[in-house]
């Protein structure tokens, strides 16, 4: 067995992967400000105006990185649920239930900023486009999963039925992917995601990749913190959280 | 540094989008920050009742 395998099974147990999320956190939120800093300052003042949009343009340096996340933690959400499925490893359940509430939010201010980026330059705050629609049903599933896990008393049923419904609903993320090239829709078609040249200038596009990797980061950040809350709450009983509460007791 | 002075986005009016602009950024940090605050609250009273516990 390889090395990289071993050292992820070693990974797998909830305490080993309480203390791996506790070293990356401070390296995930330090990167994010940097990447985010520098998205905002060459976003905001230093990537000329749109010719056709104006100013108005640079509201994509927030709603493209949350879209994009939307759709990320979601497939990252199925990935987990799968594992969960398919080998019954409780951290991946945990995982993708630690996750789900920030992809709800980022999903949300997707579609929030997209309405507002709409007004001026479509006239409408909102119209059934399919990829608008079709963002609105991720929303939706977000709020199902998290609902139904609230929902189901017994947890591991919980976990089953809401791993089904997020591997169920994967089939939502390549039809807001391609909605623009499958229908003739009023959204505007990929800008970077081409395999070709990227449709944006570089100017624009520097900032743009930095907004996003300044969420990404921010997003794993945010993870660690409540992946680590979340195995401090299942694993309450158990005898290595008893040890590091004393361990923080003696230090208080 | 004119090079980037021209390319600057004039603050005061923004294109006349100002409005939009600042609602939208306003929206995803309140959202980014929200989040931050909910997860931050989550671990600091799972912490205390633990401690209080054992």
């Amino acid at each position: 067995m390889s090395h990289f395998i071993q050292y992820l099974i070693h990974l797998g147990t909830p305490r080993r992967f309480y203390h791996f999320c506790g070293k990356l956190f401070p390296w995930f939120m330090g990167f994010s400000f940097i990447a985010m800093a520098y998205g905002l300052i060459g976003g905001l003042f230093l990537a000329p105006a749109d010719y056709q949009q104006g100013d108005g343009f640079r509201i994509i340096y927030v709603h493209v990185p949350c879209a994009f996340l939307s759709m990320f933690i979601y497939m990252t959400m199925v990935i987990f649920s799968t594992i969960f499925l398919i080998w019954r490893i409780k951290l991946a359940d945990l995982i993708a239930y630690s996750i789900a509430p920030v992809g709800a939010v980022f999903t949300l201010c997707a579609l929030l900023t997209g309405s507002i980026w709409g007004k001026p330059m479509w006239g409408t705050w909102w119209i059934w486009d399919a990829r608008l629609t079709s963002e609105l049903i991720l929303l939706f599933l977000y709020l199902g999963y998290l609902g139904l896990y609230q929902a189901i008393t017994e947890k591991k049923l919980a976990a089953r039925m809401c791993a089904i419904l997020a591997v169920v609903g994967a089939i939502d993320i390549p039809i807001i992917h391609y909605s623009v090239y499958w229908w003739n829709t009023l959204h505007q078609g990929a800008t970077i995601s081409q395999w070709g040249k990227p449709a944006i200038d570089m100017t624009m596009l520097k900032p743009l990749l930095s907004m996003i990797t300044g969420f990404a980061l921010y997003t794993m950040a945010i993870s660690c913190i409540r992946i680590r809350t979340e195995i401090l709450q299942r694993d309450f009983k158990l005898k290595w959280v008893n040890v590091l509460v004393k361990k923080i007791n003696e230090r208080h | 540094m004119k090079g980037i002075k021209d390319n600057m986005m004039s603050i005061d009016g923004m294109g006349g989008y100002g409005s939009y602009i600042i609602a939208s950024y306003s929206i995803v940090f309140l959202g980014l920050a929200l989040i931050w605050i909910r997860s931050i609250q989550k671990a600091k009273r799972l912490q205390i009742e633990l401690r209080e516990e054992k």
